[in-house]
């Protein structure tokens, strides 16, 4: 059905609608913390076919999760077996679309005069689903049976109640059940909102129309890709990125190659040649890889676009399986991350050497810091606390790069350090930045900082998952690189430098750890700087 | 004679004037904004009210005042070199700021930029101290070295210093050994403190609220201690001369002047304020309030008759933590732009046509199609008699630029055309007051629209069926609704105490001492502005938390002594209505305590008291065509346009109908009634 400009505008912006007002009841909602302070949750609303129709970005990787999750439902249900009232759950990397198992997506089926006709989904981060350590997400780990509770896409809710026998499962199986069921009744409360939202646009507007919309704009977005990719320059050119290592295999880059050819409108992102899976949790899988490559298309494109599955229509991507873009089962994969951020800058070079896009260099990547404290009288349970940090930002060729700031697919806000100190025994003695740390070039690279942690008791345990320890951010265009990362035990002892994965590391009372974040790297010849006029980052 | 009440509320072009005059009558005019020199067109406003206007200035008896000089000198980044002295070695807390890009498309700008540092690093002071978690003192302040960098500024023509040390929220004692320093060697440099600008937890958003403070107070301090001044040599005598909040109460022009960056949201606030006042006057509950003009959109909700507070909020990517009216502003208005890209699709906005060149039927060189446009295209804006004088509309070429840009590209009807537009914008709008209050948990078919400014009573019909709402009410005056809002505005101060603590160990002695301690802070700075004790009323809250949340929310504690119980299960309540869910079994923590000190400065009468005079029905009326939407397709309608002076009160007129007046015009679709109330409100409804 061929829907006017006027009513695709509409109901567009109704469907945008529509999923802001999911994602403002999801974190409104969520039970804990990471939904409800460090957003780390999205909502999406889906054809029946599992094309994503709209969705608010607030984390770009769930562009590709999502299509895959509702995929792997309707394999495992077709769509005959699904009932209105429904509800499903996955978070199986290999079988729904989860970056890791922690990541859980609930789906919510709309039904229109008894038809399936949409589904409503989000995803959200969990505190913990059990595995070998606190979190779920063990730096170390050999295979995704250490990384806590997998469910394959299962039917968790029929007639609107949640099957208690699969509520005990979950419970059984989380160090904070409590937090896990109060999220997952989040999700379900968002999806149904959604399913409520939609039943009124088609009351008002008639299911046909809503789907011309939607179908009209998804192939309206992959048009206007197509012809943004037409401009560019017709050829094949390559980029590489190299992993410190996985965590478990220490000192042993691993590396990521991609060979984008690019044709009239056509646009492939080839991994073939990129490493073979890893022995540690440094895994992705190839809905991940598609999100990442879809992230760097659209950042090319410099403009606002509406993001929905016309992005991932657009552009093709293959990967080798057996590769750590494409791992069997039962390949770790919690600390996806820094392979994500290596997928994408290695992308990012291939792509700016077939058009004008502007030249960026490499950020810090991102990684996390977890200390365990022992657990005390009258707890429950031990208390964790769980920081994500970013580095310096790369440089671009209009403007040098940020003091600590995230790039990429990752975003988190930096833990306050009176939050710490007040609720945590720990002492930050030191929070600076590493002045000029940045790579040198025309525009230099963003600063790193460093945090110095010192231990207000004994028996705390630290984890660390980070990146960039060994393989410098890279400069672009004659910049200089930015300055690896480090990771000291006891600098103020038996000085003791970490690798950049490390678990339940001891440090007692008076001991101190310090992060050195990677810097950024710059972009342009330095010897290009004028004597006199000085850039500054 | 009654007292003269004066209320100034500067906008971008023109500066709002409305006052009550002797007589209680409501006067209001308009003269254009002089951004260069803020205080001189609301003296030569006040000249004209006293000179023009014949109100002796003895008999002025309130003054309040709308501004946006701390905004304006914000966004332009106009405000003064500015030093800041941190605890030593924690530099990164001022540059890595949240280390997040705001969400939506800067997560895709691979140039990515933050605003720029308000302090340049080599402002950037460390000084030798540390104070612990518990408020102890981990390390001492080194005053030798404190005196020997502050000094090294001297040379560096600093003129604001802002001090924010860590846990100066609990120990504000080596904050204040700054200050003192600081006085002896830089004498005419204004120095805030972050322990009295915003004691809050969370270094980075308590040093950059103080960083913004410093920076803005020397141009404020100049600007309202000009005008304080230029007031009394008016011939005014009233010590009552207030500046509207961010918080939606008003402050002493003296105490505002130490704290520019509570009134960043002043001028927002006034119109929360009035459409607050409004609801009450009009025995409402629940109410939207939505202020439309040329470029955007300001939406807020008020729940039972309380406008919701944000903790804190940011402008343009700077960090401000003082509580704030919860407004959204949208880039949607009057001026908002429409067109369509050459793959046929129809884009409205964010981009708007601004001032210059404006909609295409103002005749200023606007080509592209607005919002404006298409309202004039249906027949839903016309020539004003007003209105005339200065700006005749150009209806032929809207329809022209409706027709070539959009029509003909879209292969429609103008009509068609122009109702799509209007459509996608009050979509939008619409999707925003949704997402409020989703937000917040909100049913809202128990709220009442209340629409003003310049465009506001123009979309606020169908905005009402859209969302499915009770009504709508379009106030006497919606063209200075927010200067009104300024007029009825209360004194208040907010005083805090951080100190985290589980609730369950706090102890009755504490609980006294703390409020004890607040109140007495409260009732010395009202006493300062000439209130009495008996005149303050004060709330106590506690900002409370389930162990392990990151954020609080304040429980009111109406109690002389602790009742731990009580505190509990109304924290539990009120977690369970906002977010959906109470966790009884999980211990609770307080934050902080907090109290609301509130003053009414006294007024023999309310400006919302005031009403419009009823005329006689049919005077004046005209008959017009416009176009609307029926079942979606353009329908045409003969349709009577009234002014709404002369409007019968309580007879209901039934739409399609435009009721214009002097300030605004207002539009009643099909299906609906208008009616004007006993308040001089018109109120739409659906039928």
């Amino acid at each position: 059905m061929s829907i006017d400009s006027i009513t695709e505008e509409i109901l567009n912006a109704s469907l945008a609608g529509v999923v802001k007002q999911m994602q403002e009841a999801l974190f409104r909602t969520g039970f804990s913390t990471i939904i409800r302070e460090s957003h780390d949750a999205s909502c999406a609303v889906l054809t029946s076919t599992g094309d994503v129709a709209a969705q608010h970005i607030v984390l770009p990787l769930h562009l590709g999760v999502f299509p895959v999750s509702i995929k792997a439902v309707l394999e495992r249900y077709p769509a005959d077996h699904i009932q209105d009232g429904d509800a499903f759950l996955v978070n199986h990397p290999y079988i729904g679309g989860s970056p890791h198992a922690p990541d859980m997506c609930v789906v919510v089926p709309v039904f229109v005069d008894k038809k399936l006709a949409y589904f409503t989904a989000s995803i959200a981060h969990k505190s913990d689903i059990g595995g070998s350590v606190p979190g779920s997400c063990s730096g170390k780990a050999t295979d995704i049976y250490s990384e806590g509770i997998h469910f394959p896409p299962i039917r968790f809710v029929q007639n609107r109640e949640i099957s208690p026998e699969i509520e005990a499962l979950i419970r059984a199986n989380s160090r904070s059940a409590e937090l896990v069921m109060g999220d997952i009744r989040g999700q379900l409360g968002c999806g149904w909102l959604g399913l409520d939202r939609i039943i009124e646009l088609v009351d008002k507007y008639g299911r046909d129309t809503i789907d011309g919309a939607i179908d009209q704009r998804i192939v309206g977005v992959e048009w206007a890709i197509r012809n943004e990719i037409r401009r560019w320059t017709d050829g094949t050119a390559c980029g590489d990125r190299l992993l410190d290592d996985d965590g478990v295999r220490v000192g042993q880059p691993i590396k990521i190659f991609v060979t984008v050819k690019k044709d009239g409108d056509r646009i492939v992102f080839d991994f073939s040649e990129s490493d073979g899976q890893a022995v540690g949790p440094a895994n992705i899988r190839p809905s991940l890889v598609k999100a990442a490559c879809a992230y760097v298309v659209i950042s090319s494109l410099g403009t606002d676009i509406t993001v929905n599955q016309g992005v991932l229509n657009a552009i093709e991507i293959m990967t080798r399986p057996g590769s750590i873009l494409e791992p069997e089962l039962p390949a770790p994969m919690n600390t996806y991350n820094p392979t994500v951020h290596a997928v994408i800058n290695a992308s990012f070079d291939a792509l700016g050497q077939l058009t004008e896009m502007v030249q960026r260099a490499d950020g810090s990547d991102s990684r996390s810091l977890i200390f365990g404290f022992p657990k005390k009288v009258g707890q429950s349970r031990p208390s964790i606390s769980y920081e994500i940090f970013a580095g310096g930002s790369g440089a671009s060729s209009t403007s040098g790069g940020l003091t600590g700031c995230h790039v990429n697919q990752t975003n988190g806000r930096i833990t306050p350090i009176e939050i710490l100190e007040t609720e945590y025994p720990l002492r930050i003695t030191e929070f600076s930045v590493l002045q000029n740390s940045g790579g040198q070039g025309l525009f230099a690279g963003g600063d790193a900082f460093r945090r110095v942690y010192q231990s207000m008791e004994d028996g705390i345990h630290l984890s660390i998952r980070s990146s960039r320890h060994q393989i410098p951010p890279r400069g672009v265009g004659g910049g200089e690189d930015g300055r690896p990362g480090r990771a000291v035990l006891y600098p103020d002892s038996e000085t003791k430098i970490l690798s950049s994965r490390e678990v339940n590391i001891p440090l007692n009372h008076g001991e101190s750890f310090v992060l050195d974040t990677p810097s950024g790297g710059g972009c342009g010849d330095p010897s290009e700087l004028s004597q006199g006029s000085s850039q500054v980052a | 004679m009654n007292k003269v009440q004066v209320a100034v509320d500067t906008g971008g072009t023109f500066s709002d004037f409305t006052y009550l005059d002797g007589l209680g009558a409501l006067q209001s005019f308009k003269v254009p904004s002089t951004p260069t020199d803020p205080e001189q067109a609301v003296i030569q406003g006040l000249k004209k009210i006293v000179e023009g206007g014949g109100v002796r200035p003895e008999l002025i008896d309130l003054f309040i005042h709308g501004t946006t000089v701390g905004t304006n000198t914000l966004l332009q980044e106009h405000g003064s070199t500015t030093a800041l002295v941190i605890t030593e070695g924690f530099d990164a807390i001022y540059e890595v700021q949240e280390q997040a890009r705001p969400y939506g498309k800067e997560i895709f700008n691979i140039r990515y930029q933050r605003p720029k540092l308000l302090v340049d690093r080599s402002h950037v002071v460390e000084i030798p101290e540390r104070v612990g978690s518990q408020g102890d003192v981990v390390r001492e302040i080194d005053l030798d070295i404190t005196r020997e960098r502050l000094e090294a500024l001297k040379t560096e023509n600093i003129s604001g210093l802002a001090v924010c040390l860590l846990f100066s929220f609990i120990n504000p004692e080596h904050e204040r050994v700054v200050r003192r320093i600081a006085e002896e060697v830089l004498p005419d440099v204004q120095v805030t403190l972050s322990s009295e600008i915003c004691p809050f937890i969370r270094e980075y958003y308590r040093l950059s609220t103080t960083v913004i403070n410093a920076y803005l107070r020397p141009k404020m301090d100049r600007y309202l201690s000009q005008l304080d001044q230029a007031i009394s040599d008016l011939g005014v005598l009233t010590k009552k001369r207030y500046v509207m909040q961010s918080n939606g109460g008003v402050g002493s022009i003296t105490s505002t002047a130490d704290r520019p960056v509570a009134t960043l949201m002043s001028g927002l606030a006034g119109g929360v304020m009035a459409s607050l006042s409004i609801l009450e006057k009009a025995g409402l509950e629940h109410g939207i309030s939505f202020d439309m003009g040329g470029t955007s959109c300001d939406v807020a909700v008020t729940e039972g008759r309380v406008v919701e507070i944000r903790d804190r909020f940011d402008i343009e990517g700077r960090h401000i933590c003082l509580p704030s009216v919860q407004v959204e502003t949208l880039s949607a208005g009057g001026g908002t732009l429409a067109w369509v890209d050459d793959r046929g699709a129809l884009h409205v906005g964010p981009e708007s046509a601004g001032a210059v060149p404006g909609p295409v039927a103002y005749g200023r060189g606007g080509e592209t199609p607005t919002v404006t446009d298409c309202n004039v295209t249906l027949g839903y804006l016309g020539n004003r008699d007003e209105v005339k004088a200065h700006l005749k509309l150009d209806v032929r070429a809207a329809e022209r630029a409706i027709e070539d840009r959009l029509a003909k590209p879209l292969d429609l009807s103008v009509e068609s055309a122009a109702l799509g537009v209007l459509k996608v914008v009050d979509i939008k709008m619409a999707e925003a007051v949704r997402a409020l209050a989703t937000s917040k948990g909100l049913d809202l078919r128990e709220f009442t629209l209340v629409a003003f400014g310049g465009a506001g009573p123009l979309h606020a019909s169908r905005i009402m069926r859209e969302l499915n709402l009770k009504q709508v009410l379009i106030p006497a005056r919606p063209g200075v609704t927010s200067a009104l809002g300024l007029l009825q505005a209360d004194v208040k101060h907010e005083f805090i105490n951080t100190k985290p603590q589980a609730l369950l160990q706090i102890s009755a002695e504490t609980f006294c001492h703390v409020f004890g301690g607040l109140e007495q802070d409260a009732f010395a700075k009202f006493d300062e502005e000439g209130f009495s004790r008996s005149s303050v009323k004060l709330e106590r809250y506690m900002d409370l938390r389930y162990q392990g949340q990151g954020y609080e929310l304040s429980v009111a504690v109406d109690i002389d002594a602790l009742d731990i119980q009580q505190v509990r299960s109304d924290f539990d309540e009120l977690h369970a209505k906002k977010f959906g869910h109470a966790a009884s079994a999980q211990p609770v923590e307080v934050m902080s305590y907090r109290v609301i000190g509130r003053a009414t400065p006294d007024r023999d009468q309310s400006v919302f008291d005031v009403l419009p005079v009823s005329g006689v029905s049919g005077l004046g009326a005209r008959i017009r065509s416009g176009t609307f939407d029926v079942d979606g397709s353009p329908e045409f309608f003969e349709m009577e346009v009234i002014q709404r002076d002369m409007m019968e009160m309580h007879r209901i007129y039934e739409g399609p109908l435009v009721i214009e007046q002097s300030d605004t015009t207002t539009l009643v679709i099909p299906r609906q009634t208008a009616e004007l109330d006993a308040q001089g409100n018109i109120m739409i409804r659906d039928y």
